[in-house]
């Protein structure tokens, strides 16, 4: 099982084992002695090699599946290394001098297969920048600085829908109805879009019309974020006057609805009625613009925000007070949970998105930092809902990237294109889109 | 042998012989050589000359002045007038010296002549003579110190004259002689001949130039400073073996060494000589390079200057101030985070929205005036103006929602700017319709009018600036030109501006408001001059040293004041230490356009057109026994430089956050952050 290396090189050599836990893939366990300056494409090849050959040997795969038939040959594929808790990027020396690893003896090398670089799939041309988007039931939903809304189907065809684009600036959306598996329809489903003009408002649409359900007045300043919870009852805002408001999204619920003088209402009477809401709850205690807000996933009463005061706060909402405070280096931009591991990925005023865990209350500590964006900030991140690894952060220098959080010295793939800075990301259903300032979201499918 | 044989001459081993002193020819008193012939003279009869000089002793021996022991072992004691040997008399025994002794009667006044070696007989005078010294008199023989004094004149008044002579005439009688003349000088005054009396003539002074050559007073500080370091021309090298007339066989050249020492460029060799060897040091012939090399050593020693080199034994890193690490003086702007772009032309003047920072406005060369989301650089909206706009400024009551804007066509508009939070918009909407611009006099020079939602004042010049009072009520513009009347301060509240200088005091070039009291700083070219609104009075002029301010910048506390000038040069003037300035910097290699100080961080920047930004770390303590820190912290660059030579034009920091926003000439406006 010797793989042909010139025996003159005289380099050092290292000894390594591949594992993995996807019994799909599994190859024979053998110990195979390579020379340090191998690389991932070198490890790739050896690995290829292993498999093809056992396949040949009918030294079959552990495979819980039977197999469908001899002919069935080994495709090669692209796999990832993995050394500990780290992936592979560089040479094996560096990697071993990098992170100390004992060369003394044998070295376990996980192997995942490698996923697949994101393909572009749409260029949808908006009619200005975009300022936030949302993937919801094959539709991406967007708004702009302009103050459309656009609804862009799975196929890049724009659904025309009858929206009131008045004089506005919308700066953020969340989609309310919380996804349906599969289900491709538009009809029922709300999102929430606030502005500049310090109005959130509640879109439905039905049979294919858009209407405005419930505006939401409370803010002092512009509405920077917003985000709904699982529920989908309510829903918490943060604005450049600092504070945050919750808002009851229940239809059913009365105690917030604003009640209107008598004459207005006589004025108004011959317009559509829209209900007009008033928040349940303001916190204040950020010091500077809130710039985003998130739900805690573990526990329905607490929200995280972050704020250009260089801090992300942990609320409990039904105290309206604050549970822990994760003091950053910058103004944060965005931060982003993880529904499944509660890891909080953040984003500041510079190039590199860095992880919390939100969930240890002492956690000022950086967890890792992801170094790789040149220059500018990084305006938005988002994860994978599908995989708790991957998340994507796009930036000023008009790049997006998808990182690992196992590998932090360089991200999986850098998804270029955009001729501005991107402002927004969405990533769900296997769609990642971006949302940018040439007026473009462009959207990309991931495995 | 040393291989820098070219320059210093090297041989000395030839030297002329005229190291010794010749014989001195006699020469007399002025110098001139007296022709003197040793000349034996015949013996001459008796001469009653030859004792005549006391000075000169006993002649008839010729030895001179010499210790006589010279001839203790000679027979004779020297040589008589012609030369002939004078024999040493027989020595005298005890015995013969005895009785002589006793014989003598005359023995006690004889002494020994060693000269002659005989004794001579003193005289009485002479003993006398000898009597009077030993004993301290006087050696004159009778001498007598104590003369009796001869009273000529007696001290008493005699009451008769000595002479008895009567008194001329002429003591008494005026003269005549005076008379005319006195007569003759007041007609010539009369009729104005006279001439007064005559100047002197001064003598045409002359330069001594050899005066005082040696003299210490006429040497200058450098001269003296010289004498004192004296510095030794360096020392020529010993001569080695291969100079020698004489050297060792290795030494000499064979044929080869000879051809190599010929083909080498004279200033090239190793040694500007070919050894050679004589069997005889009087064999060497004259040094035939003497006069050349001693020229040439002359000629080094004169044209290079010797100086002494003070050498610093200290290390390098001690020589620089002491700086402290930037990373503890963070934040600080760092990187370009992106440009808005959206202006053509020139962005001439950017403001901040003075609370939340949310907004920033910008005024530029096209005429408009654009609203900006800082956070995502989105231009949300546009004021059309008829002119190109000079300057713009947020009022800094964050209540009203104001924005003042100065533009081309002698103009300066008060806008709402309808951004912001709405009910403050409909607030500032009502303030600027309740302005009274009705209830103005006629014939003010500057008029007051509503135009839809604005408030436009026609003034009499062109506006270069405009600024607020901290209160939001009052603001100032200034003019470009250079007039007496060029600064305006005007009153919202009352739609009333007034012009509080009527003499021209330099050419104002900006203006801005003590952030807490009502005083004005006024900035012409290279002046501040500090009044005081309420009581009208100058309070204080500071000198600031810049050659042409551009512009100013407060404190929080109007303390400090900060100055950028077109020559290059960054003020720090702290207005509690004089009128000096504190600070004076020149990091910037062109026109300092613009100068901001942070709100909140101890943060300063000033940018310039030679396309940088330099951010400073300036902490002003309150303490006043503490010094104000200034550390230059970073040089941002940004925006591309346009045909004419400009940059950046006009910076602002962020009120919240420690970024830095700058205007470009390019039509950009770029944000800092950290």
């Amino acid at each position: 099982m010797e793989l042909e290396y010139d025996p003159s090189e005289s380099q050092k050599h290292v000894q390594i084992t591949f594992f993995s836990n996807d019994s799909e893939i599994r190859v024979p366990d053998s110990v195979f002695d390579v020379p340090t300056s191998v690389e991932c494409d070198d490890l790739n090849l050896l690995l290829n090699k292993t498999a093809a050959a056992s396949d040949g040997n009918k030294i079959i795969f552990c495979s819980c599946k039977p197999m469908k038939n001899a002919a069935d040959q080994w495709k090669d594929r692209r796999f990832e290394f993995l050394v500990g808790d780290t992936f592979l990027r560089t040479s094996l020396e560096e990697f071993i001098e990098e992170y100390e690893v004992g060369t003394e003896t044998v070295v376990k090398v996980e192997y995942v297969i490698g996923i697949e670089a994101p393909k572009p799939v749409h260029d949808i041309q908006a009619p200005d920048w975009v300022s936030s988007v949302q993937i919801c039931n094959g539709h991406i939903f967007s708004t702009t600085y302009g103050g459309d809304i656009v609804i862009v189907d799975k196929k890049g065809k724009e659904t025309k829908l009858a929206t009131s684009s008045a004089d506005r600036l919308l700066k953020c959306s969340s989609i309310v109805t919380k996804p349906t598996k599969g289900a491709t329809h538009l009809d029922g489903i709300e999102f929430l879009v606030g502005g500049e003009n310090q109005l959130l408002t509640l879109y439905g649409i039905e049979k294919g019309a858009l209407f405005e359900k419930v505006l939401l007045r409370g803010h002092e300043r512009a509405v920077e974020c917003v985000s709904v919870n699982s529920n989908s009852s309510r829903a918490i805002s943060g604005s450049v006057d600092t504070n945050l408001k919750v808002w009851n999204l229940e239809s059913s619920d009365e105690s917030t609805t604003f009640e209107k003088d008598e004459e207005e209402k006589a004025q108004k009477r011959r317009k559509k009625e829209t209900k007009t809401k008033v928040p349940m709850v303001t916190i204040g205690g950020h010091r500077d613009k809130v710039s985003a807000v998130e739900w805690c996933p573990w526990k329905s009463g607490n929200a995280f925000s972050c704020s250009w005061d260089h801090t992300i706060v942990e609320w409990d909402l039904e105290l309206a007070g604050e549970v822990s405070r994760i003091k950053g280096p910058k103004s944060f931009t965005d931060i982003h949970i993880h529904p499944v591991n509660g890891l909080l990925i953040s984003s500041c005023t510079d190039a590199t998105p860095r992880l919390y865990d939100a969930k240890t209350r002492d956690g000022t500590m950086v967890k890792q930092s992801f170094i790789g964006h040149q220059g500018g900030w990084v305006e938005s991140v988002k994860w994978n809902p599908l995989n708790s690894n991957q998340f994507v952060s796009v930036s000023t220098d008009h790049t997006a990237k998808m990182w690992d959080v196992r590998s932090s010295k360089s991200s999986l793939f850098d998804i270029h294109g955009h001729e501005d800075r991107i402002l927004c990301v969405a990533w769900n259903e296997g769609l990642i889109a971006t949302g940018s300032a040439d007026c473009t979201i462009k959207v990309f499918e991931t495995a | 042998m040393s291989s820098t044989a070219a320059k210093t001459p090297q041989k000395t081993k030839r030297k002329l012989e005229n190291g010794k002193k010749k014989p001195k020819a006699p020469k007399d008193e002025f110098g001139e050589k007296l022709d003197i012939k040793p000349v034996i003279t015949a013996p001459k009869p008796a001469d009653e000359y030859d004792y005549d000089s006391s000075d000169e002793e006993d002649l008839r021996n010729t030895i001179g002045n010499i210790p006589i022991k010279w001839y203790d072992d000679e027979e004779h004691i020297g040589y008589d007038k012609h030369g002939e040997k004078i024999i040493k008399p027989a020595k005298k025994g005890e015995i013969e010296t005895f009785l002589e002794k006793m014989e003598d009667p005359d023995y006690w006044r004889k002494v020994f002549d060693k000269q002659t070696g005989t004794d001579i007989k003193l005289t009485d005078e002479q003993i006398e003579k000898i009597h009077n010294i030993a004993s301290g008199k006087y050696p004159t023989i009778g001498y007598n110190p104590y003369e009796p004094f001869l009273d000529i004149y007696s001290s008493q008044k005699e009451i008769h004259p000595i002479d008895n002579r009567p008194e001329p005439k002429a003591r008494f009688i005026p003269s005549k002689d005076e008379m005319r003349m006195v007569s003759r000088m007041v007609h010539a005054i009369k009729m104005g001949w006279a001439k007064g009396p005559k100047e002197k003539k001064e003598a045409p002074k002359v330069y001594d130039l050899w005066a005082s050559e040696d003299a210490l007073d006429n040497v200058t500080k450098t001269q003296i400073s010289r004498m004192r370091v004296h510095m030794p021309a360096p020392k020529v090298a010993l001569p080695t073996h291969a100079e020698s007339y004489n050297p060792p066989e290795e030494y000499l050249f064979d044929d080869e060494e000879r051809k190599k020492w010929e083909e080498t460029e004279k200033e090239d060799r190793v040694i500007n000589f070919m050894p050679t060897k004589y069997d005889a040091l009087r064999k060497v012939p004259q040094y035939d390079k003497f006069i050349t090399e001693r020229f040439e050593r002359c000629l080094d020693l004169y044209l290079a200057p010797r100086q002494r080199k003070m050498r610093i034994h200290a290390d390098p890193t001690d020589l620089l101030p002491d700086l402290p690490n930037p990373n503890d003086l963070r934040p600080f702007p760092t990187c370009l985070a992106f440009y808005m772009r959206g202006h053509t032309g020139q962005v001439r003047c950017i403001t901040v929205e003075p609370e939340r920072g949310e907004l920033l406005a910008s005024g530029g060369e096209d005429g408009t005036v654009r609203v900006w989301m800082i956070a995502t650089g989105r231009c949300i909206k546009t004021f059309k103006m008829d002119g190109e706009v000079t300057s713009v400024a947020f009022c800094p009551v964050a209540e009203r929602t104001l924005l003042a804007v100065a533009y081309e066509g002698k103009y300066v508009a008060i806008l709402n700017t309808g951004c912001g939070d709405r009910l403050q918009n409909q607030q500032t909407e009502k303030l600027l319709a309740e302005t009274p611009t009705e209830s103005q006099e006629d014939g003010a020079v500057v008029t007051w009018r509503k135009s839809k939602d604005r408030l436009v004042l026609k003034m009499p010049n062109e506006v270069r600036q405009v600024t607020w009072h901290a209160k939001g009520d009052y603001f100032a513009s200034v003019a470009i030109d250079d007039i007496a009347k060029s600064v305006y301060v005007h009153q919202m509240s009352k739609a009333k501006s007034q012009c509080p200088f009527q003499k021209r005091k330099g050419h104002v070039q900006a203006v801005a408001f003590h952030p807490t009291q009502a005083r004005l700083f006024v900035a012409t070219k290279i002046h501040v001059r500090e009044y005081d609104l309420a009581r009208c009075v100058l309070i204080k002029k500071l000198i600031t040293g810049c050659k042409h301010i551009s512009s100013m910048a407060t404190d929080g506390n109007g303390e400090n004041l900060f100055l950028g000038g077109l020559d290059r040069r960054f003020c720090w003037m702290d207005l509690q230490m004089g009128n000096k300035p504190w600070k004076k910097l020149k990091h910037h290699t062109a026109a300092v356009r613009s100068v901001a100080y942070h709100k909140k961080y101890p943060l300063l920047a000033t940018v310039s057109d030679d396309g940088s930004a330099m951010v400073y770390y300036a902490r002003i303590y309150s303490d006043y026994s503490k010094d104000n820190e200034l550390y230059p912290v970073k040089r941002l660059r940004a925006h591309e430089r346009t045909s004419n030579d400009l940059c950046m034009l006009h910076t602002t920091w962020h009120p919240t956050q420690p970024w830095l926003i700058t205007a470009g000439a390019d039509g950009t406006i770029a944000l800092f952050t950290y």
